[in-house]
């Protein structure tokens, strides 16, 4: 099993299977576009040590997971809830380290990786009032109190 | 102050976040933030929303459809002709008030075709049976074409959809219906708030919005006739 080196944006080397890293598009694509295993470390400016870690443990777990299927049933992808045990697991971290990881997911161009990431931040903010999305993220409330309620107004045909 | 982390998320991100929240979030996202209120409401700039989002975008489109539908204040016609191609698809406007001589080939949809629930309505006549029109229902289906995600709304002209023994008579796949109707709708959304000359108003967004080329359908006002 050929073995390739990842370098985080703070300078610190992890090497780790081929396959493994090959689960982000991005550096599987940089790989078919160099040809061989390249001997240097491949560097990741983007992410951090310890965010780099995480995705990497998370694509250690999936690293034999098939292929999404081509026809990619959108129905399945809708429903927030659905995420699996371990994913589940694996995303009880602090807010800073999830939305570093959805981050890096982005970067990393690994869509799964991505969608559980997406799906945890969604599931925090189902059934939860505006107010208390607000205080989950600590997001500033920019409306002014008309504009709230005229926003309010609006919506009221989905709140019977 | 140290900037709440969520926020640091690119604007593509919050789309991604966003579109996995079910229509039943989208009232209290939309309170939370202007950001997440013009994703879910469907008001950021039309490319990024078509060229990179569709699947996001399109929730949120149908999110403003299903809240005029709902606010009952206007009404979608559908016009379909025996040839059944996109072009030959109109859209007809009108407010409930409005009397409207119904033509064979009018069909209307009381509720929103566009979510979840198929739409099983048709005007009832003065006795209160259904009129001599057609009757016909709507359903929804959401497939990917291509990397794109769209909703197909499914017309049927009797209930053996809900048999699993689907008629389809004509098919619009939204996606493409969406982009000219869009503008449309924010403008009529606009007006509607208003209140005032609604009708005028319209007839002129309408026109405005005739002259604009629309490759998979042509709007026409109340009274376009075919």
């Amino acid at each position: 099993m050929s073995q390739i080196i990842l370098l985080s944006s703070d300078n610190v080397e992890m090497k780790v299977d081929k396959e493994v890293a090959e689960r982000s598009i991005l550096i599987k694509n940089m790989l078919e576009d160099v040809g061989e295993t390249p001997d240097q470390a491949i560097p990741i400016p983007n992410v951090n040590e310890g965010v780099l870690r995480k995705v990497i443990e998370w694509c250690e777990h999936h690293r034999n997971d098939p292929p999404p299927p081509a026809d990619e049933d959108s129905d399945s992808r809708k429903k927030s809830t659905d995420i699996e045990e371990w994913d589940q697991k694996f995303m009880q971290v602090d807010q800073e380290m999830l939305f570093e990881i959805i981050l890096a997911a982005n970067y990393l161009d690994i869509k799964p990786l991505l969608d559980v990431g997406c799906k945890t931040v969604a599931n925090m903010i189902k059934g939860k009032s505006p107010e208390e999305i607000r205080k989950t993220f600590n997001i500033q409330n920019d409306f002014t109190p008309e504009e709230e309620d005229q926003i309010r107004r609006e919506n009221e045909w989905a709140e019977e | 102050m140290h900037l709440p982390s969520l926020m640091k998320l690119p604007l593509e991100l919050h789309y991604e976040i966003l579109s996995h929240l079910d229509l039943d979030d989208h009232p209290s996202a939309i309170c939370v933030c202007p950001l997440w209120k013009n994703i879910v409401s469907g008001n950021t700039s039309q490319e990024l929303r078509l060229n990179s989002y569709s699947r996001s975008a399109c929730i949120g489109k149908w999110f403003i459809v299903n809240s005029i539908l709902r606010s009952g204040k206007l009404k979608i016609k559908l016009h379909l002709t025996p040839q059944g191609v996109k072009t030959n698809i109109r859209f007809f406007w009108q407010f409930n008030t409005q009397k409207q001589n119904n033509k064979n080939e009018c069909f209307e949809i009381t509720d929103c075709p566009i979510l979840d629930e198929p739409a099983v309505s048709w005007p009832l006549n003065d006795l209160g049976e259904k009129s001599g029109d057609a009757v016909i229902y709507g359903a929804v289906q959401e497939l990917k074409i291509g990397r794109r995600h769209v909703r197909k709304l499914m017309l049927f002209q009797d209930r053996s959809f809900e048999k699993n023994n689907i008629v389809k008579v004509r098919d619009l796949v939204l996606g493409g219906v969406c982009e000219a109707v869009l503008p449309l709708l924010s403008d009529l959304k606009a007006v509607l708030g208003k209140r005032s000359s609604k009708v005028e108003a319209l007839v002129q967004i309408i026109d405005a919005r005739i002259k604009e080329p629309a490759n998979c359908l042509i709007i026409h006002s109340k009274n376009g006739a075919m």
